[in-house]
């Protein structure tokens, strides 16, 4: 493995990491390859020596989680000691957990907003056909002014409909992102698991 | 034989390899590496953890030939968090030659 096949493969394993740390990290490593070169090392030697991106990846994702979910003692552990390692998992784990499950609750409530959009646009839309005879069970009040003229309602409604699929969207994107997290989380707890 | 390292002792060499000045990830990993079994690729993640909790902070450093090298020094946190390790390790030891021995550490 050469340097620049490394680096790759630690940018692919990080690439879930706050931008700014993952550029910090991957230009740290960028130095110490070209630090052991100027020694006369080969990267092979150097890769070997540093380990496999995806341990170290685990490793560096850990101290960025721990921050993350405000836990700032360092354990002193990783990569010495398994057992410790496990419990910093695990207890870095549950202050995650309690974070995630305060995201997760947050998306659902806005995707739950975003459907609700949704629906009160559609029902707008709805009243622009007369023969469903609507208008006279939804009025459009603004401000204490009753606005429900049928341009106007088309327009509020087609807004809200696309909003609300936009919003609806959006929290997709979010919750597939912690779902991967999730994963990643899984993932390191398994390998913790394992090493022991 | 390459000394075996016991947890926390990371953390106490790197600090230890500091106090004596500030210095830059490949010293001090080549420096561990050949003394104590601990990898080289542990290194980076440690100091990172100990950056994170303000034990360390670091610096960049200009080189003529390259882009800058990154420096790390040893903050208040950290000294009294090495003082902690240290202090105990050697409360340990006493214990341990105390219930051997009986003698007063």
């Amino acid at each position: 493995v050469n340097r620049d096949q490394f680096i790759d493969a630690l940018q692919r394993e990080l690439r879930d990491m706050d931008a700014g740390e993952q550029a910090e990290i991957l230009a740290d490593y960028a130095a110490y390859f070209r630090q052991a070169a100027d020694a006369g090392r080969d990267d092979a030697e150097v890769t070997a020596a540093l380990g496999t991106p995806r341990q170290l990846a685990d490793a560096l994702k850990q101290v960025a989680r721990v921050r993350l979910a405000g836990w700032q003692t360092p354990t002193a552990t990783i990569g010495t000691d398994r057992v410790s390692s496990l419990l910093g998992v695990l207890v870095g784990g549950l202050a995650w957990a309690f974070g995630f499950l305060l995201k997760a609750a947050l998306l659902l409530a806005f995707t739950l907003a975003g459907m609700a959009c949704v629906v009160a646009g559609a029902l707008l839309l709805l009243i622009d056909v007369p023969e469903l005879k609507l208008q006279h069970m939804i009025t459009l009040d603004i401000a204490g002014h009753n606005v429900s003229n049928p341009d106007m309602m088309m327009l509020a409604g087609a807004a809200m409909v696309l909003g609300g699929l936009l919003w609806i969207y959006i929290d997709v994107r979010l919750l597939r992102n912690l779902g991967r997290r999730v994963i990643d989380r899984l993932n390191a707890l398994a390998q913790a698991l394992r090493t022991r | 034989m390459r000394t075996r390292l016991q947890p926390g002792d990371l953390d106490a060499c790197i600090m230890a390899l500091l106090v004596q000045g500030d210095s830059e990830l490949y010293a001090i990993a080549t420096a561990l590496a050949a003394v104590t079994d601990a990898g080289e690729g542990a290194i980076y993640p440690a100091i990172r953890r100990m950056a994170h909790a303000d034990w360390l902070s670091s610096y960049l450093v200009e080189v003529n030939d390259g882009p800058p090298q990154r420096y790390y020094r040893m903050e208040a946190k950290g000294r009294d968090a090495l003082a902690n390790l240290l202090i105990t390790r050697q409360r340990v030891v006493d214990e341990v030659k105390q219930a051997l021995w009986g003698a007063a550490p």
